[in-house]
Order: structure tokens, then C-alpha cells, then sequence
């Protein structure tokens, strides 16, 4: 990505931009934010810090479980609150950010009227269903809203939910996996479908466009599949094998996708980190113990190779995209 | 040549600040995550060398004089390579048996005292500012910088200020951005240190956060005795992040009225005094205001996750109740909700009221 900032150093560097012309340069190329910018930027930064302490403050008031205030109150307060949430982005207005923020802070207060609820009531639920509830009862407000950081929150939940699930209830998987390796297998199937249905509706939806949320979805995805290969290794059951067979099938697809269709590096780079892990791990497991001393020299080589191999290719196509 | 670059050139040029053809445009920087990628496998093929030297030359480890010496060398080979032209591996390679060459002299260095002192955590602090400076390379300088900031935390640690540590740093990481592009001739010295002073800062302190109800720090077993409580670090930070305010200001000197000037200044205190219960949040946001100030993006994105981080160690903490912590937090939050309310009311974002009361004297 061409960047401003980048060229306007590099002309600073080489002197083409004299030392006592730096500052306007920066000024009139906005490397330097004018009053207008910065104007915007406190707008935004109060906003979002203001709104998200908001939500926290509630939030540790309810976790406190205060005494001296009635349950009705308490329900009170955080009821009214979600009602002062959406009231807030009904009033302020949809296509807003404040009213965006306002529709965050109720979707979290969701949570807390759900944790209170448990709290008073101590219906015996897990806390799987306290997450998964949440998630239910947000959906719409994430389908309506069209705001990425709430289907952020919404995936964190999901993600929450099936951790605590499994830990809860047996696994509905055993019959085809070995059951340490079922919330793996989970976590990668619902982060892999969600990041192929979120790249698929960004040409419908400009607003789901911001890669840093597709990022952080292939990187959970891509965590819980080098897992799995890491897992293959070291266990020799054949089960454990498809995890290496997927795992493989993944770097292809990935490659495949963000190198010709999409082109993405931050994905590139995750599947060289990927890549290299898996092959450096197995390379450890099966030589150290011959090896010995010789074989941790020759695997810092390999990994050396491999590293600059990686950033390499990385920067060539890095490069490639930009001409 | 693309176009934003003949637009950036043609800007310039109509500006009167550059003069003739366009030259070509510079290399293209790295994305961070493809630095970060190159400093994993760097640390990780040191730690390969380590076990290397550890079983093939162990009566090196024995050696304290030895340890130093072979350390010494591969630093020293390091330096040699980083200055050779350029090459991917070279730069892995000379990174790896750096990064394993500091750590046997830092061993060596143990080994030989036999105890360990603030003295010898001020000697590592040296050593890594040391190499901080002179080691050619981004991501070597960015892993002595954040180093020696450990040093300099623990060595504070040890004589009873562990709070202190992240106000001094941060003041080092202000005053490096805000200088950016002072010093033409440092400025990728001045980034890449600029960069491991935040890093370090953002673990110091959240190590802080997660350790300050115990005598625990950074895994360090020492019980000493308290001479700086945590306010004064806290008092620290909010003066740091005051004097950015204050900085950020300066540049507008000539465009903003006093009346303005003052406000901005209040505004920020009242958000220091608030946030003073709730540690860390100050630091966050000076590093937003850095990152903004220099359009740095990376910056940015580590002063968003640093505040994300501290807002929700809050309340794991254990000084304070939770009852505490919601006043604490619906405090700044109604601070900031009507700062930004009398904003807009008092400066629209409109873009001539606002030079409008920009330029009222």
C-alpha cells in the first residue's frame, strides 16, 4: 500500500525536503493531522472510550452484587439502561456512529441483564447458555445494526460458547475424532465458514469491507488448524492424520484465495508462520533425539533458510501487488 | 509511478518545497506483520543456536569469562553481517546469533557477579541501549530497546520504584515521536526505538496491573520494600500525558486561541484526574495520541488494543472493590460523554466555524 508518510521520511532522508521545510511538508501532505482532523479524531476517541466505559461501569456495578439494592433495582438499572441504549441509536440515528456505539452498548448490556438474571435467580443454567443466549438474543441487533465491531462481540460470544460447551457437555463429535481434539476441530469449522461467508457477502455489504475483522477470524481459524497439525504430529493415531490432511488442504485454499483472488499479505503471512511451525516442529520431533546437538544446529539453519525464504517471497509479492 | 505519488509530488512542488523531476519513488516498508514474522523466527532460530552451544560447547555455560567472550563474538559477528548489503537470510542470521550472543553474555555476566543486584540490571539496561543505538536493523533495535526497558523495570523493581518505570518510558517514547522528524539523519534509529519503548511499556505495565496486590514482579522473587507507591507512578504518567497535550498544542501555536489552548489543557487534566484510579488508560491514550499525531497506523492499533487491555485488567484488580471501579469508570464516562457533547456544541465540526474559532483571538 502506497503510504504518504513512507515517501514524504524517505524524501526527509534523502534531503530532497530541506530540514527547514519538513514541517510544511508534513502539514500540507497531512502526514500531520490539520485542526479539522484532530477535531474528528477527539470526537470519535471520546465516543467510543466514553461509551465503552459506560458499558463497563454497568457491567462491574452488576458484578459487585451490591447488598443495599434491591433485585428489582438492579434490574431496573440495567433494563433502563438497554432501553437509554436503543432509545439512544433509534434517536441519534442508524447510519451514525454514535448511534452504532449506542447499539454496541446495549448488545453488551445484553450480557449483563442475562448475568444478573443468573445471579438473582441461580436457575442452574451453564454458563455456555448464558453466552450462547446472549448471542441468540444480539442477532438481530448484529443483522440490523450493520456494524463490524458488533459481529465482532457476536463472534467472541459464539467462540466463548463453544469453548465453555465443550468443556460442559460430552462431545457430540467422538464418533468421528478423538475427543481432545473436538473443540479444535469446532473452533476451525465455525471460524473457517465464518470467514468464507464473510468474504463472499463483502461485494453485498460495503459496510462488512474493514480487514482487520477478516484478519482476526483467519487467525483464530488458522490457530485451531495448526493445532491440529501440530497435534498430528505428535500423536501417531490415525484420526490425528486428518487434522495434517486438513491442515494442508487449508494452506492451499488460503494461498489460492488471498493470493490470487483477494490479495491479502496479512493472510500470506499467516500461512508461512503456519507453514514453517509445522514443518520446523516436525523436523524437531524427529531429529533431536538422533541428532543431538548437530540437529538444533541444523534446525536454526533450516528455520534461518525458511524465515528469510518466507519475508522474502512476502516482500517480492508485496511489491508485485503495488506496481 | 502511481498516482498517488505524481499527486504527492505535484502537491509538494506547487508548495514550493521540492523543485525538478520526480525522483523514483523510495522501497516499500514492510508491513508490520511481515517484521513481526521475521522477529519470531529470528527468536526462535536463537533459541535453536542456544541449545546448540548449550550441548555441543556446555563447558562454555561453566565459563562466565567464556560465556561473555563467545557472546561477545557473535554480537559482534552480527554487527558485521547487518552492515553487509542487504540479504534476507543474512538479516535472519545475523539477528539469531545476536539475539543468542546477548543472552550468553547477560549469562556470563550473572554467572560472574553471583548475585543479582540493581547494579547489574542497570549493566544489562547499559548493554541494551547500548546495542539499541548502534546495531544496524529495525527489528534488532526494537528487541534491545524493549529489553532495556525491562532492565531499567526491574532494576527500579529491585530498589522499591517498580512504578516508575512506565512513566520514565513512556516519557523516552513521547519524546521520540514527537521529534520524529527532527533529526533526519536518526530517523529510523528514532522509529525502531520509538516502537520498543511502547512495546515495553504496554507489558511493564500490564505485568503492573496483573502483579501490584502481590510482591511478585515479572516473575521475580524479590521482597522489597516499597519507597514509590503506585499514585506516584500514575502522577507520572498524567504528567506525560500532559506534556503531549501540551506539545501537540505547541504545533498549533499560531492557529489556535488561547481560550482554546486552555480548554484542551483543562479537558486533559479532568481525563488525568479521572482516570487516575483506573491504571494504564492514560497510557493508552497517549499512545493513540502519538500514533495520530504521526499518522502512524501501527501506533495506533497498539494504543486501541493497550486500552482495551487496561480497561478490562481493571477489573481484575484487586486494590479496589468492584463498586469502586463502576463509580471510577461511570465518572470518566460521563466526563467524556459530555466533553464530547460541549465539543460539539461549542466547535461544530463544520469546517469554517471551526477555523472561525480557531483563528478567534
Amino acid at each position: 500500500m502506497f503510504s504518504t508518510r513512507n515517501q514524504i521520511i524517505s524524501f526527509i532522508q534523502q534531503g530532497i525536503i530541506k530540514p527547514e521545510d519538513v514541517d510544511e511538508a508534513l502539514s500540507i501532505t497531512s502526514v500531520r493531522p490539520d485542526a479539522k482532523s484532530w477535531r474528528i479524531f477527539i470526537d470519535r476517541l471520546l465516543l467510543w472510550f466514553g461509551g465503552l466505559s459506560l458499558a463497563c461501569a454497568v457491567t462491574f456495578f452488576i458484578a459487585y452484587n451490591w447488598g443495599e439494592i434491591g433485585r428489582f433495582a438492579k434490574f431496573g438499572l440495567v433494563q433502563c439502561s438497554i432501553v437509554l441504549a436503543i432509545a439512544s441509536y433509534w434517536k441519534i440515528g442508524a447510519e451514525t456512529l454514535a448511534g452504532k456505539i449506542a447499539l454496541l452498548v446495549g448488545a453488551i448490556l445484553v450480557g449483563v441483564l442475562l448475568a444478573l438474571y443468573g445471579q438473582t435467580y441461580q436457575a442452574g443454567a451453564d454458563t455456555w447458555q448464558l453466552f450462547f443466549t446472549w448471542c441468540v438474543l444480539i442477532l438481530p441487533w448484529a443483522l440490523l445494526g450493520r456494524f463490524v465491531a458488533i459481529w465482532l462481540l457476536w463472534f467472541v460470544l459464539a467462540n466463548l460458547s463453544l469453548v465453555l460447551y465443550y468443556q460442559t457437555v460430552p462431545s457430540v463429535l467422538d464418533v468421528l475424532f478423538r475427543s481432545e481434539m473436538d473443540l479444535l476441530w469446532l473452533l476451525f469449522c465455525f471460524n473457517g465458514v465464518a470467514l468464507l461467508v464473510w468474504e463472499y457477502l463483502i461485494k453485498f455489504c460495503p459496510w462488512l469491507s474493514p480487514r482487520w475483522a477478516l484478519r482476526l477470524l483467519a487467525t483464530a481459524c488458522g490457530v485451531s488448524i495448526t493445532w491440529l497439525a501440530l497435534y498430528a504430529i505428535f500423536d501417531n493415531a490415525v484420526t490425528s492424520s486428518a487434522g495434517a490432511l486438513v491442515w494442508l488442504a487449508w494452506l492451499c485454499l488460503m494461498y489460492f484465495v488471498y493470493y490470487r483472488l483477494r490479495q491479502d499479505l496479512y493472510m500470506l503471512a499467516g500461512i508461512c508462520l503456519s507453514g514453517i511451525t509445522v514443518f520446523i516442529t516436525f523436523l524437531s520431533y524427529h531429529m533431536l533425539d538422533n541428532l543431538a546437538g548437530g540437529g538444533f544446529l541444523l534446525i536454526a539453519l533450516i528455520l534461518l533458510g525458511l524465515g528469510a525464504a518466507a519475508t522474502s517471497w512476502l516482500k517480492k509479492v508485496h511489491l508485485e501487488w503495488q506496481s | 509511478m502511481s498516482r498517488s505519488f505524481e499527486q504527492l509530488w505535484s502537491t509538494l512542488s506547487t508548495a514550493g518545497l521540492v523543485d525538478g523531476l520526480a525522483p523514483e519513488p523510495c522501497e516499500l516498508e514492510s508491513p508490520w506483520y511481515v517484521k513481526v514474522l521475521m522477529a519470531f523466527f529470528g527468536w526462535l532460530a536463537a533459541v535453536f543456536l542456544l541449545g546448540f552451544v548449550g550441548i555441543v560447547m556446555a563447558s562454555i555455560l561453566e565459563n562466565s569469562f567464556a560465556s561473555i567472550l563467545v557472546g561477545g563474538f557473535m554480537i559482534g559477528a552480527a554487527f558485521t553481517l547487518l552492515r553487509a548489503p542487504k540479504s534476507a537470510f543474512l538479516e535472519h542470521f545475523s539477528l539469531a546469533i545476536s539475539l543468542a550472543g546477548q543472552i550468553l553474555v547477560i549469562w556470563g555476566m550473572f554467572e560472574a557477579s553471583n548475585t543479582e543486584s540493581t547494579i547489574l540490571w542497570l549493566a544489562v539496561m547499559v548493554f541494551q541501549s547500548v546495542l539499541a543505538v548502534f546495531m544496524p536493523g529495525v527489528v534488532h533495535r526494537v528487541f534491545s530497546s524493549f529489553a532495556a526497558c525491562i532492565a531499567l523495570s526491574i532494576a527500579l523493581r529491585l530498589v522499591g520504584a517498580p512504578y516508575l518505570a512506565s512513566g520514565i518510558i513512556l516519557l523516552g517514547a513521547a519524546l521520540l515521536w514527537l521529534n520524529e522528524f527532527r533529526h533526519p539523519r536518526y530517523m529510523l534509529q528514532m522509529r525502531s526505538l520509538g516502537i520498543g519503548l511502547v512495546l515495553a511499556v504496554i507489558k511493564i505495565k500490564g505485568t503492573l496491573l496483573f502483579s501490584s496486590s502481590s510482591i511478585f514482579w515479572l516473575g521475580y522473587r524479590h521482597h522489597t520494600e516499597l519507597l514509590i507507591g503506585p499514585w506516584v507512578g500514575e502522577l507520572l504518567t498524567g504528567f506525560v500525558f500532559l506534556f503531549v497535550v501540551w506539545q501537540l498544542l505547541h504545533r498549533f501555536n499560531n492557529q489556535l486561541s488561547t481560550k482554546l489552548r486552555v480548554t484542551a489543557l483543562l479537558s486533559a487534566i479532568i481525563i488525568a484526574a479521572v482516570s487516575f484510579e483506573s491504571p494504564g488508560i492514560t497510557i493508552g491514550i497517549v499512545i493513540l495520541l502519538l500514533g495520530f499525531a504521526g499518522s502512524h497506523r501501527v501506533l495506533i492499533g497498539l494504543g486501541i488494543a493497550a486500552l482495551l487491555f487496561y480497561i478490562s485488567a481493571y477489573y481484575y484488580l484487586l486494590d479496589t472493590t468492584l463498586l469502586m471501579k463502576a463509580l471510577t469508570l461511570m465518572v470518566l464516562a460521563l466526563v467524556l460523554l459530555s466533553g464530547r457533547w460541549l465539543m460539539r456544541h461549542f466547535l461544530p465540526p463544520d469546517e469554517t466555524h471551526v477555523e472561525g474559532v480557531l483563528h478567534a483571538k
